[in-house]
């Protein structure tokens, strides 16, 4: 390769780039400026004295609907609300996936199609039977409710993950530990699951970024004490008393933002590892 | 300790297809059985029937006397090599080597010098803590030995377990099988593509073509009284030669005429059969069944018809040649010795007919 096509190419990466990064650039200047120095200045400079002024209203005193408490216990609901609801849903999506590949039975096909199905439903189509049923069994207006809407929507997605996984480790691999004595659980516990780093990792980036950026189910399925933060996110920025605090909405963003964008870093290289396994070799 | 006992297996899998048609076997205890055949003729399934591992369609499994049909792998007390290893990919060969032995609750002591000691029979001491995916395709093959003989079972079954070997380790593997078979007697089934393997090995052999069991018996029975064409040609190595020629009575004694053609004489070779069989059997168009060393440079008095034939090629392998030419209008191979053939193009050969095989050329079944 030439050096003038190697430069281009590089030209046009390092452009797509700051493409993608202008917007959050733009939100981390103006989070850390002062309200003055945003009228003032341009929106792409860099802040000329930087406050975390913003950051701290937004964390915990902005006004978010009636109550000024910032964005904090909405960020808890948040984590308490995703991090079950990803483990259940990635639990009960890894063994969905081992009993339709290595236990297959009469129809397993059959269910398997019937649970991609479940991939392609709209939010907005289970609503009202969701919300009939949060009430039969008496979670509505509850973070228990919204783990439950979140681990069944979620498992047509973390099924498919693990089946698709699943299905290229051979029978025969089953078939020497049930001879060797272990059963359905020591199977999954000590063959399978020492080898699903990658689909795990995976499966709970999806599901963590799905569920801490839901905001349907989650005005509608959350009381006011069990409001995730992308909702209150919302609120905060619709809720204005007199100006408009530009800096602070851009403040909560991040903070809303942030533990996905840190699940992506810490796991983000097994995703694309694990995107890409096909077989499991050896 | 026990026998085996297969009455009428047969097997459709769910899609239909109907893989075992109806398998009867019996071995005694401490016997060693061979499953020979095809690909794709059913070895495997029913190995994995009598592990288990497969459901029943139809008939009944017995080891040691009692009916197993119901009865899951880990109960059944038999220890398996699987075709394709089945290796746990996370664990190093060790903890292979050591899991069913830690899920019976073997004590801890007496692991390790499960370990020690399969590892030392099967020279795998150096590759104890390697995963499975730092093996090579042999060194695979003999961990998936050493899990199974890790246990003392009451019944073994091996899959090709040494079809990945190298040609050195393969003979010292099997020489090794059979001494640890004599020496703990344990039943065993053992499917191969290899002749060697069969013929030395087996107590009993079993040959299968399409679900179906052709013959059971001796490895010398499988050799020297094969029960039909298929047995014929499948054991021994090069095959049998089937010569197409018709039965013919002359004087009280029987023959079987075979045609000539541009390269070789009209010839009647004499068949030991009875006055009665030469009655039944007059001017049946037969296929007349010679091993090549039946044919031979080796004349046996009495017994040998002489034939001069076209040589087509030569093989040498070491103390034979192998002469390939036709009689009757097919192909055949002769083993001879190698200074017969050196430089010639026609070979003076004698067909001992004392051992000739005679099978119903429509139906493939021996008749003499
Ligand atoms: N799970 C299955 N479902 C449907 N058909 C199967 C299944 N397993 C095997 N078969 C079919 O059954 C037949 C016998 O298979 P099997 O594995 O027993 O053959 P084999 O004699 O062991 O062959 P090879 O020597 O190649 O190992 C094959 O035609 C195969 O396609
Ligand atoms: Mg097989």
């Amino acid at each position: 390769m030439s050096k003038l096509s190697r430069a281009s190419i590089y030209a046009v990466l390092v452009l797509a780039a700051l493409y993608t990064l202008a917007p959050l650039w733009v939100m981390l200047a103006t989070s850390l400026k002062s309200l003055d120095e945003i009228r003032d200045g341009s929106l792409i400079a860099a802040p000329l004295a930087p406050t975390v002024e913003p950051w701290l209203k937004a964390w915990s005193s902005a006004c978010t609907g009636v109550r000024c408490e910032g964005l904090k216990p909405f960020f808890w609901n948040s984590l308490l609300m995703t991090i079950p609801a990803v483990l259940i849903s990635t639990f009960i999506g890894a063994l969905n996936g081992y009993v339709l590949t290595q236990w297959r039975f009469r129809g397993s096909e059959v269910l398997f199609t019937a649970l991609l199905v479940g991939c392609f439903i709209p939010f907005q189509v289970v609503l009202l039977p969701m919300a009939r049923t949060l009430g039969m069994v008496g979670l509505s207006d509850s973070i228990f409710g919204l783990i439950f809407v979140h681990v069944v929507y979620g498992l047509a997605f973390t099924t498919l993950f693990f089946r698709n996984y699943y299905v290229s480790i051979p029978q025969d691999l089953m078939k020497a530990a049930r001879v060797d004595g272990a059963g359905f659980f020591t199977i999954f516990w000590r063959i399978l699951m020492p080898i699903s780093g990658p689909i795990f990792v995976v499966c709970i980036i999806w599901q963590f970024t799905q569920i801490w950026n839901d905001f349907l189910f989650g005005v509608v399925f959350a009381g006011a004490d069990s409001q995730p933060i992308t909702v209150a996110l919302n609120n905060l920025v619709r809720t204005s008393t007199g100006v408009k605090e530009y800096n602070v909405d851009m403040a909560a963003a991040i903070i809303a933002a942030l533990p996905t964008l840190f699940v992506y870093i810490v796991a983000g290289k097994y995703f694309v590892r694990g995107l890409t396994a096909g077989a499991v070799k050896g | 300790m026990a026998n085996l006992s297969i009455k009428n297996i047969r097997k459709t899998y769910p899609n239909g297809v109907e893989v075992l048609k109806g398998i009867n076997l019996e071995i005694n205890d401490g016997e060693f059985l061979i499953l020979v055949g095809g690909s794709g003729c059913g070895k495997s399934t029913l190995l994995n029937m009598i592990a288990g591992l497969e459901t029943v369609s139809e008939g009944e499994i017995q080891i040691g006397g009692k009916r197993v049909n119901d009865l899951p792998p880990k109960d059944r007390d038999i220890a398996m090599v699987f075709q394709s290893y089945a290796l746990y990919p996370s664990m190093s060969v060790r903890e292979n080597i050591a899991f069913g032995l830690s899920l019976r609750k073997v004590p801890n002591a007496e692991q390790e010098a499960t370990i020690a000691r399969v590892a030392k029979l099967l020279q795998i001491e150096a590759l104890l803590d390697r995963r499975p995916a730092q093996l090579s395709g042999g060194q695979r093959q003999r961990v998936a030995m050493g899990r199974a003989l890790a246990r003392e079972p009451q019944l073994f079954l091996f899959d090709e377990p040494l079809s990945n070997l190298d040609a050195k380790l393969r003979v010292e593997m099997r020489a090794e099988i059979k001494r640890l078979h004599k020496r703990l007697g344990i039943t065993t089934v053992y499917v191969t593509h290899d002749q060697v393997e069969a013929m030395t090995l087996g107590d009993k052999i079993a040959v299968m073509k399409e679900g179906v069991i052709q013959q059971f018996g001796t490895p010398d029975d499988i050799y020297s009284k094969p029960s039909n064409t298929f047995v014929a040609t499948f054991m021994g190595s090069p095959p049998m030669n089937l010569i197409p020629a018709v039965v013919e009575g002359r004087d009280g004694a029987g023959f079987a005429r075979i045609a000539g053609d541009e390269n070789s004489p009209p010839l009647s070779v004499p068949l030991l059969i009875s006055s009665s069989a030469i009655a039944a059997y007059e001017n049946l168009r037969v296929l007349l069944g010679l091993r090549p060393e039946q044919v031979s440079d080796n004349e046996r008095p009495g017994m040998s018809v002489a034939v001069e034939l076209p040589v087509a090629m030569t093989e040498v392998t070491g103390a034979d040649a192998m002469v390939f030419t036709s009689l009757g209008g097919v192909e055949i191979v002769c083993r001879t010795q190698p200074r017969s053939v050196a430089g010639t193009d026609r070979v003076r050969l004698h067909i001992d007919a004392s051992h000739a095989l005679v099978f119903d050329a429509s139906t493939g079944l021996r008749i003499v």
